[in-house]
């Protein structure tokens, strides 16, 4: 469930609910921090070295700020395709997959149109990623309207089925394939997004995640449609009984939830320097993973989503300085599954706040802190 | 309460200030011994827990987070008196080599770590400065390389053919600073990029002469990827040159007494056509079928495939690109050996020709050669094991020719 709506006219008690929000995650860093330190040190490393370099690495200058900022992009778009689904009780394994036919559908466009009028070629290009997602999305939410195959298990299929279609279109014989291994054709100019910062990566991207992180919390909270998505979420029964079409909801949030990945991949290849805009098959390996866990950190609210990909992409954007700068006595580099250690323990201990309560000796859930996952595996509906 | 909990904040928030300090550092602190930081910072742990509980929260969080900031200002001063002095005493500075990885980790046992490797040789015995960054997702190519610009690095490394744009872009950009682009063919030459490429056939000529001189059917096959990658064709070719070789310069090695048989099978250039383990397994079993008894395989999960299907079938198979011993446990008992790169080699000469100023732009080829026989060496015949030591030499000094011309 979302955290309840803001309401303006209790200013104090605004600020109660927001640091009541922010304490418990704050908390499940530090701890991840000092259980990580632990670790560090245990493995020869110092552990302030380390900590240095991943804060320096994701924040330590304007580039670095710029760099994470940009890293964050995506996975806020994914992140949100994945809550937006947990609204409705519906668990998104597939916005890999979906991420990857927006991207391609996105690249396609861009190929085609990219000489055209900028005013034209992006907006066409945007909603290629947009349909090729959201018909990814669809489909598994069809599927369960209709048939009431389970989503988890139809959308990890709809991944492997993304992934192959994807790099025979690009792979050797492939209609879409460019003049590098595995990737299409650079996308025009006219359709790519520009920086915000010259020759740093940070694109507009961002900005348009920020607005659409704040829409879609609108759009649950203050309309009869985010109204019927969050009811057919928390109990689809008396969804049903008061006369909520659920197969409908179903399939729409589902679409609406592929829409995002796709959008997360369509803005990388319009926007982002490093992949040189095209897509290639590497793209996005992992990103729909860890946007399950970046959700769970914000609770699957939609703003939320937006300090919880913050933080994620602070711990990837770091990680280089961190394995850069520690180094033990002999000479070793913190080895990359330290790195990932660390990164885990941060996720674990935020999404667990039920552990750190009795860690920290703390009262028993205050009412309105669950968080629904999912309803249960095959429930007839 | 809500003592307990602003308690906790408060020692948050001081902490994280205190981490933010020891981040920036004060250099010009005065120094102390650097291993005070480490007990300072397990120190900090114990506070915390102690101001959680207590209600004096702000004494002991301002405790704490004066105690992190010295640490860290001292370390920050160690470190950098300590490269004061490297930089000033000696025979002046030292080479600094970073290396950014594929995708994949620094022990990968393929191309980063023998690449990784070649770096070490080089810290030891020409005593250069190294470090390596993991490539976690592509995206990351310039990041990483950018990393060791930032900190002024003399040659940075860049591994596999996917890096090699981000290569091109950090080269133009800083024109001062060497790149190493290995297996980075390199279309135009750009004077700061050394592309590290491999004579293909000279490897395939090896194994080739190894599989002559160890097949009893004088029939030999080689199932491989796509005929529109040079590369595989140029490994292709130079086996069966190779293994002609030894029956033309030595026929009484030749176990069969005739002219070796080798069939070629190329992957019929799909999609996948490195990465087709069952048409590739399908192939070796057809040609151990027909009477082939030495497969090689080349071309990713295609020719592992292969070899793994040979060696299954009892016959001897030959791994690819690097000692596929370690990679293909299940061929090992039957891995005759492997028509290797030698990276390790490769990136080791081209640093040395930096530290000597002597490293040339475009395309560097460097070393192939054959991996170890491990269980198999008590097959090889002494006679034969000289003889490939002598083609070697001679493919290395140009007296031997593989003769195979490829696009």
């Amino acid at each position: 469930m979302s955290a309840p709506a803001i309401t303006a006219s209790n200013p104090n008690r605004l600020l109660l609910q927001i640091a009541r929000q922010i304490f418990l995650p704050l908390l499940g860093i530090f701890t991840a921090l000092v259980v990580g330190a632990v670790i560090i040190f245990v493995s020869g490393f110092n552990p302030l070295d380390a900590y240095s370099g991943l804060f320096l690495g994701a924040f330590g200058n304007w580039e670095a700020v710029n760099a994470t900022l940009a890293t964050a992009t995506p996975y806020i778009f994914t992140t949100l395709a994945v809550a937006f689904a947990f609204q409705a009780g519906l668990f998104n394994i597939g916005a890999e997959g979906q991420l990857r036919i927006g991207a391609i559908a996105a690249a396609w466009m861009g190929v085609n149109v990219g000489g055209w009028s900028p005013f034209l070629a992006i907006p066409l290009t945007l909603v290629a990623g947009w349909l090729g997602g959201a018909l990814w999305g669809a489909i598994p939410g069809a599927l369960k309207a209709f048939s009431g195959a389970h989503e988890v298990i139809t959308t990890i299929m709809l991944n492997y089925i993304s992934a192959f279609i994807t790099s025979y279109l690009v792979g050797s014989d492939g209609p879409l394939r460019g003049t590098r291994f595995n990737s299409t054709k650079e996308i025009g100019e006219n359709a790519r997004i520009s920086q915000i910062v010259t020759n740093n990566p940070l694109h507009w991207g961002f900005l348009i995640a920020i607005i659409t992180a704040f829409f879609l919390y609108w759009l649950l909270n203050r309309t009869p449609i985010g109204f019927e998505i969050r009811t057919v979420g928390a109990n689809p029964s008396a969804a049903r009984y008061a006369g909520i079409k659920v197969s409908s909801i179903t399939i729409i949030t589902m679409a609406a939830s592929g829409l995002l990945a796709g959008m997360a991949g369509a803005l990388e290849v319009m926007g982002s320097p490093g992949l040189y805009y095209r897509y290639n098959a590497n793209l996005g390996s992992g990103y729909g993973f860890d946007s399950i866990a970046i959700a769970l950190l914000g609770k699957n609210n939609p703003i939320a989503a937006i300090p919880a990909a913050l933080l994620y992409a602070a711990l990837r954007s770091g990680a280089a300085k961190m394995q850069f700068q520690t180094v033990d006595a002999n000479g070793q580099q913190l080895p990359g599954d330290l790195i990932s250690i660390i990164q885990a323990l941060v996720i674990i201990f935020v999404a667990a706040d039920q552990v750190l309560r009795w860690l920290y000796r703390m009262r028993q859930k205050a009412e309105g802190d669950t968080v629904v996952l999912s309803r249960g595996w095959g429930k007839a509906e | 309460m809500h003592k307990l909990r602003l308690a906790g904040l408060l020692t948050i928030l001081s902490l994280l200030a205190a981490m933010l300090l020891a981040a920036c550092g004060d250099p010009t602190a005065t120094t102390a011994p650097a291993t005070t930081a480490a007990p300072a910072a397990t120190t900090a742990k114990p506070a915390t827990t102690a101001a959680a509980t207590t209600a004096a929260a702000t004494t002991a969080a301002a405790t704490t987070a004066a105690a992190a900031t010295t640490a860290a200002a001292t370390t920050a001063a160690a470190t950098t008196a300590a490269a004061t002095t490297a930089a000033a005493s000696g025979t002046g500075a030292k080479l600094k080599v970073g290396l950014v990885t594929d995708i994949g980790r620094i022990d990968d046992k393929s191309f980063n770590q023998s690449a990784w490797e070649g770096v070490q040789q080089a810290q030891k015995e020409l005593g250069v400065d190294a470090k390596y960054i993991e490539t976690k997702d592509t995206k990351d190519y310039a990041k990483n390389i950018k990393q060791f610009v930032d900190e002024k690095y003399d040659v940075i490394i860049t591994v596999g053919f996917l890096i090699g744009d981000a290569t091109i872009d950090a080269a133009k950009a800083n024109p001062k600073i060497k790149f190493i682009g290995v297996d980075q063919f390199q279309a135009a030459e750009i004077p700061n990029v050394s592309g590290l490429i491999f004579d293909e056939d000279k490897a395939g000529f090896l194994i080739g002469a190894l599989a002559a001189g160890m097949s009893k059917s004088g029939k030999l096959a080689a199932v491989v990827g796509t005929k529109s990658v040079p590369p595989v064709v140029k490994f292709a070719e130079g086996y069966k040159a190779g293994a002609e070789y030894l029956f033309a310069q030595q026929p009484k090695l030749v176990p069969s007494a005739k002219k070796p048989e080798v069939t070629i099978t190329y992957h019929p250039d799909g999609e996948n056509a490195f990465n087709d383990p069952a048409w590739g397994a399908q192939q070796a079993q057809a040609l151990i079928q027909s009477g082939a008894d030495v497969v090689f395989g080349g071309g990713g999960n295609t020719g592992n495939g292969a070899v793994e299907a040979g060696a299954e079938k009892g016959v001897y198979v030959i791994g690819v690109d690097t000692d596929q011993y370690l990679t293909l446990p299940k061929a090992a008992p039957k891995m005759l050996s492997s028509a290797t790169k030698l990276i390790k080699d490769g990136v080791f000469g081209l640093i040395k020709d930096a530290q000597g100023g002597k490293i040339k732009g475009g395309n560097n080829v460097g070393p192939v050669g054959l991996a170890p026989f491990h269980d198999t060496d008590k097959d090889v015949p002494a006679d034969l094991k000289d003889f490939l030591k002598k083609v070697d030499a001679g493919l290395k000094d140009g007296s031997i020719k593989t003769g195979v011309k490829v696009g």
